[in-house]
């Protein structure tokens, strides 16, 4: 069975690009998310294998995310999106218990190498 | 920095093979012709050894300097190898040039006083761990520390400090993490972070859990330098449950030692008179002396001791290096780093380990295309392993390469003349690594900066062998090669079969004895070569100990000692045998000329010293 991906992103072209690196490594995306409250919420209905979580986003950051669904789920296996200069930033959503990151712009080698260290 | 730890010792040992690779020099120039090979095979290993230190060392320009000397040795080898007075002026000014090269690399590497106290002590690691509430500084392990695992983040990687906060959490997991330096990982993170690590951890477990975290170039373990030994460092000698060093003058140590191991043998002469007198008394406080003197040569002997640690660590630099200079992809892996073997035995080891890592990176391991071909990783492996086996301790350095490919080393020794013994279907493990290790054999046809031309193995076997101990190889076509040597845990204690040649008594170790054998004349053959010892079926080359040692008078020899190295047997035939013994050795200062058979000096109980001797040196 394909393993699923929740994907939480605000920008669509994001969500897109990061949807078609997993499916094309046999992911099936079972959900999206523009907010860190939606990511929230659809995490506890959909209850992933795995979640990509943009660190800025409307309503409620990524981070908070982390920290809210970790809460509910200690196993959750989170990988951060981040751009460069957000460092400070990864360190705390590591901290609040994400498994891994990559960082913008993707290559897709590299984002499915951390996904297979999230997922050991 | 960590290779400053080496440097006396680096200084120590090249000093000592320039001046063998002089002494060669001039043995070539005064030797005649049947000599003359044997004399520039000594100055070549000489030369290779240096480079290969050099390299160790990162000394780049000595390195290349003992290439020079090298390639211009084998061109006198193969050019018949006559000694003219101006080719020997200029193979000296060489030498000289080399040493120059050391002794101002040496120089350059040490830094000054100032520098010192600089090392390792970053302002900003130390003043953040000073917040921290003195947690770890800079340069300095928290007490309790057992392994400080130095990672290396990848250059390429983006967000290092993340990174190196997944490999804090992933170690944290696995392992009690006592802190790290720099202690806070924040922007200003360089990629080069030290964990330190409390006692209890499982190092595999460990490794595994901090390369999972992606992006890892290295990672390296080392043990703390001992608190006492850092000036100023607030664990020393505050008496928390670590032990506490000082330091001795290793010739005091070595002093103690022989002096127990003196006391040792004598009491057993007290024990034998004891146990012959009718007081109850005497026998009563024997056993007591005999018990303290059985603890006080015990704590004797532990203190030779080193884990191999204070070796291995500088290797992964040694296989890095090696792998780069010849552009290959290698994971080398530790074990039994803890496992400990008598210091100077170890020290001796240093030069044969580094020949055999790199010829496994130069010779062992494919490249990464004819790996993937073969359906392999890329990525070759090569392991460093130490293990104890009863009194022994095993030392494996083991690739997963091609294998040797023995075809080609046959076909190769044929044309090169080098007698194949069985032929070349039928040659053992131990015959074929002979046949490898025969000075000037290589399979490799072009030379290399490396282990190239086949005359590092040749080195390992002496050496190894000069210390008591074996080499055996094992190699599996498509699979790798291993290298095992297989050593004594001391230098200073042996089994020993006590001999009888003349009125004198000799110590023979009992590493290379397969057996002792009756001598009867009806046995014993002439050949060409002298005389051989027919024994079941087999013809063992024959050396007579009084012949060898000149000892004057006729006398009868009644026995034979069968030795072995490496498949290759012989007899030595000695008036009678006394019995067999555990014996103290005492090393000494070889005098000039003295025989090679002459390997140190024992006490026998009744308190005369007794030569011991390396039975496999006259074969």
């Amino acid at each position: 069975m394909a393993r699923t991906v929740l994907i939480c992103d605000d920008a669509i072209f994001m969500r897109t690009m990061i949807g078609d690196i997993l499916r094309q490594a046999g992911f099936e995306v079972v959900g999206e998310a523009e907010t860190g409250e939606q990511a929230v919420a659809r995490y506890e209905e959909l209850k992933p294998d795995l979640v990509t979580m943009d660190i800025v986003m409307p309503d409620m950051g990524g981070i908070d995310a982390v920290r809210q669904i970790m809460a509910g789920d200690p196993n959750a296996k989170i990988l951060m999106c981040s751009a460069m200069g957000q460092q400070a930033l990864v360190v705390e959503a590591i901290q609040a218990g994400a498994r891994d990151f990559v960082v913008k712009p993707f290559q897709p080698s590299r984002v499915l190498e951390a996904v297979q260290r999230v997922l050991a | 920095m960590e290779l400053e730890r080496y440097i006396g010792l680096y200084l120590s040992e090249t000093r000592e093979h320039l001046r063998a690779l002089n002494r060669a020099i001039l043995a070539f120039e005064s030797s005649g012709s049947a000599d003359a090979a044997g004399a520039l095979d000594e100055a070549f290993r000489a030369a290779h050894t240096i480079k290969g230190m050099a390299a160790t060392m990162g000394y780049r320009g000595v390195a290349e300097l003992a290439h020079a000397l090298e390639d211009r040795l084998d061109e006198v080898r193969r050019g018949g190898g006559s000694a003219s007075g101006e080719l020997v002026d200029r193979l000296l000014a060489e030498a000289d040039a080399l040493e120059t090269a050391v002794e101002e690399a040496v120089a350059a590497a040490v830094p000054a006083e100032g520098e010192l106290a600089e090392i390792g002590v970053e302002p900003a690691a130390a003043s953040k761990g000073a917040r921290r509430g003195g947690g770890a500084r800079g340069g300095g392990a928290p007490p309790g520390t057992e392994w400080i695992v130095r990672v290396v983040i990848e250059p390429g990687c983006a967000l290092k400090a993340a990174r190196a906060h997944i490999v804090v959490r992933n170690a944290a997991a696995v392992a009690p993490v006592l802190g790290t330096a720099p202690a806070e990982i924040d922007d200003d993170f360089d990629g080069v972070l030290l964990v330190y690590v409390g006692e209890g951890a499982d190092r595999s477990a460990l490794e595994a859990g901090i390369r999972s975290a992606g992006d890892i170039e290295s990672v390296e373990f080392e043990v703390p330098i001992a608190a006492s030994t850092r000036s100023g460092g607030a664990a020393a000698g505050d008496g928390r449950g670590i032990a506490r060093h000082v330091r001795v003058d290793e010739r005091q140590l070595a002093e103690l030692a022989d002096g127990i191991g003196e006391l040792a043998v004598l009491f057993g002469e007290l024990q034998r008179i004891a146990a012959a007198a009718p007081r109850s008394e005497l026998a009563e406080i024997t056993d007591r002396i005999g018990r303290n003197v059985a603890e006080l040569q015990h704590a004797a002997l532990a203190v030779r001791m080193e884990p191999v640690a204070e070796v291995f660590d500088r290797f992964p630099r040694v296989v890095r290096d090696a792998a780069r200079s010849v552009g290959k992809e290698v994971e080398f892996v530790l074990e039994g780093r803890e496992i400990e073997l008598d210091r100077q035995m170890l020290e001796d080891l240093s030069d044969p380990l580094v020949h055999l890592l790199r010829n496994a990176v130069d010779h062992g391991l494919e490249s990464a295309a004819e790996r993937v071909a073969a359906g392999k990783p890329a990525r070759g492996q090569v392991r460093l392993r130490a293990r104890r086996e009863r009194s022994h301790v095993v030392i494996e350095v083991e690739d997963d390469g091609r294998g040797v490919a023995r075809d080609r080393v046959i076909e190769r020794a044929l044309a090169l003349g080098i007698p194949v013994r069985g032929g070349a279907d039928a040659l053992s493990d131990e015959e074929f690594l002979r046949l490898l290790s025969h000075p000037g054999l290589s399979t490799r046809d072009e030379v290399s900066d490396l282990s190239g031309r086949g005359v590092g193995l040749d080195a390992v076997v002496t050496r190894v062998r000069a210390l008591g101990g074996a080499v055996a190889l094992r190699s599996v076509p498509g699979e790798g090669t291993t290298v095992s040597l297989r050593m004594p845990t001391t230098l200073a204690l042996a089994q020993a079969l006590r001999v009888k040649v003349g009125d004198e008594d000799y110590a023979v170790p009992l590493t290379h004895i397969a057996e002792a054998v009756e001598l009867a004349a009806d046995r014993i053959e002439r050949v060409d070569a002298g005389e051989v010892l027919r024994l079941r079926g087999e013809d063992l080359p024959l050396v007579r100990l009084r012949t060898v040692l000149s000892t004057p008078g006729d006398g009868q020899e009644s026995a034979a000692l069968v030795t072995e190295l490496g498949g290759r047997r012989g007899a030595l035939a000695v008036d009678a045998l006394v019995g067999r013994e555990q014996i103290v050795i005492k090393g000494f200062d070889r005098a000039v000329g003295m025989l090679p058979i002459f390997s140190g000096v024992t006490l026998l109980p009744d308190g005369r010293p007794a030569l011991v001797l390396d039975p496999v040196s006259v074969f």
